[in-house]
């Protein structure tokens, strides 16, 4: 009878745990990349040719160069990025989408310049001279900002307000600016022949999410699957997906299961932008999506309520969702990205998460960068 | 009424008093973790210790950065750097021939708690005198500032 008991106890036991939530994410696979400097993650990332994989890390800083591996962290090549800075005057960012192909960024002159394998530059863009007088912003790179011959940047405040930020009032003006500015900016025929051209999207769109006149404007963040663009901001739960043959948009609202995702309006009380990012630091809020094309699925990483952060010194607590193509939750799960360094990214290999390792910051001696790759399984 | 004001003058100096303590004790901290690279020398035999940060104000990271590079090699000063630069460029720094640049991992850079980012502690008898952390709203002031007191 005890027997027949303990049998049913662990039977209705072993039956709940089937029930129970089997969407996961699986690791499955791990790249270590060998670099001598500390790169630039936005500057660094993934391309694919003849289905392989090729990864690059870049520093535009203090070594000036790219480092291209392929899928087993070997070193394949390196590109010296010297000679472009100093015609530049610097680089700011890298956006590498093939073996010879890289366009980098200037923001300071807001150039954009088509690079070779061996760093020489093939073509030069001033930016400002494609774009009406009227609207000459500064624009940024954060992100992806290249798809299918289109180039899109972020839009900032205009060039020359920008070095009038001296005062309180200046700033609250450039806030208040800014809320009417399209964010986001699409150059087209850039690098051929045709006359390039450029189009200025989702105007309005800061004004339609901030209500009053004096808050901090934080950047956005934009995304793409394979036929648009995912475009989302610190301060909002909804995510905009815009197709980008029709540029019509569809709104989501996302939430987490763990946290408010919506940020307050926060007041520039200070000309210091570290203690309104620190305020902005104790909310919850998406901090980067990114689509799986050979998924079909939006990976988005939350980061959640972290009170008592007004000295930006605890780590975030964060966690990683699932969404199908129709934002569709599928899962969710915390994740301890204290581990981890906040800069996420994808390939057809799946979600990858780079490893945090304390001794990269000692000089004249090779980091170590270690890729985990996830997959979702259900 | 004048009791009330020894009595703010005494609560003054007593904070006054706790918060050079802490600073102290902060500075041993830092001393501890850069025990290593400070070989048989120790914080007090400087009159400042800069860190340039790569987090925040940009432009303020990049102006102090550009004014320490007068520094290296200072006898009297160290600069502390968290990275081998991947936003501002710290090649100066990085040169074999540099002998006060030091390096702390952030995480323990922030344990310490003594420069939450850019900035200066200048010492005067072994104890901490001024610390400047650099804000983009008084910029120019605090670098002359500085320059001054480097000079």
């Amino acid at each position: 009878m005890t027997h027949f008991i303990s049998i049913s106890i662990l039977f209705v036991i072993l039956s709940l745990g089937s029930c129970s939530e089997t969407h996961k994410l699986i690791k499955v696979k791990e790249i270590v990349f060998n670099a001598e400097f500390n790169p630039r993650l936005p500057s660094s990332g993934t391309f694919e040719r003849n289905d392989s994989i090729y990864y690059y890390l870049t520093d535009v800083a203090t070594s000036k160069k790219v480092n291209v591996y392929n899928s087993a962290g070997k070193l394949i090549y390196v590109v010296d990025l010297h000679k472009a800075s100093k015609i530049l005057d610097g680089i700011d960012n890298i956006n590498m989408i093939n073996f010879d192909t890289l366009f980098g960024f200037n923001q300071a002159q807001n150039n954009l310049v088509l690079l070779d394998y061996q760093g020489n530059i093939l073509k030069r863009i001033d930016l400002d001279s494609l774009v009406d007088h009227r609207y000459i912003f500064r624009v940024s790179t954060k992100g992806t900002f290249y798809k299918d011959g289109r180039f899109y940047f972020g839009t900032g405040i205009p060039n020359n307000q920008y070095r009038n930020m001296g005062s309180m009032e200046n700033r609250k003006y450039n806030g208040r600016l800014m809320l009417d500015l399209p964010p986001l900016i699409e150059f087209s025929s850039l690098f051929t022949n045709e006359k390039p051209s450029f189009k200025l999207l989702l105007p309005g769109y800061f004004g339609n999410i901030l209500t009053e006149n004096d808050f901090f404007v934080e950047a956005s963040y934009y995304s793409f699957t394979d036929e648009s663009m995912i475009y989302h901001s610190n301060f909002n739960d909804s995510v905009t997906v815009i197709n980008l043959k029709t540029y019509k948009k569809k709104l989501y609202q996302l939430s987490s299961n763990f946290s408010n995702i919506i940020v307050p309006p926060v007041p520039i009380d200070s000309l210091d932008r570290i203690p309104i990012t620190n305020k902005l630091r104790c909310y919850g809020a998406i901090n980067q999506i990114l689509y799986d094309s050979s998924q079909k699925l939006f990976y988005v990483l939350f980061l959640l309520d972290t009170h008592g952060n007004e000295e930006g010194q605890k780590s975030r607590e964060t966690s990683i969702a699932v969404y199908n193509h129709d934002f569709e939750k599928l899962m969710e799960e915390k994740w301890p990205l204290h581990k981890y360094i906040s800069f996420i990214t994808i390939n057809s290999e799946g979600l990858i998460l780079i490893k945090y390792d304390e001794d990269n910051y000692i000089p004249k001696q090779t980091k170590k960068y270690t890729y985990e790759i996830y997959r979702y399984k259900n | 009424m004048k009791f009330i004001g020894i009595k703010i003058n005494l609560i003054l100096l007593l904070i006054i008093l706790v918060s050079c303590h802490v600073e102290k004790s902060k500075i041993d901290l830092l001393e501890k973790a850069l025990s290593t690279q400070l070989k048989s020398k120790s914080l007090k035999d400087f009159e400042w210790i800069a860190y340039v940060s790569e987090q925040g104000c940009h432009g303020c990271n990049e102006s102090f950065k550009n004014l320490l590079e007068h520094e290296i090699n200072s006898t009297k000063g160290i600069i502390i750097l968290t990275s081998s630069g991947s936003i501002l460029d710290f090649s100066k720094f990085m040169d074999d021939s540099v002998t006060n640049v030091m390096f702390i991992s952030e995480i323990e850079l922030r344990k310490v708690g003594i420069l939450k980012k850019s900035g200066i502690v200048f010492l005067s008898n072994i104890q901490v005198d001024t610390i400047i952390e650099i804000q983009s709203d008084n910029l120019e002031n605090q670098l002359s500032e500085i320059k001054r007191r480097l000079d």
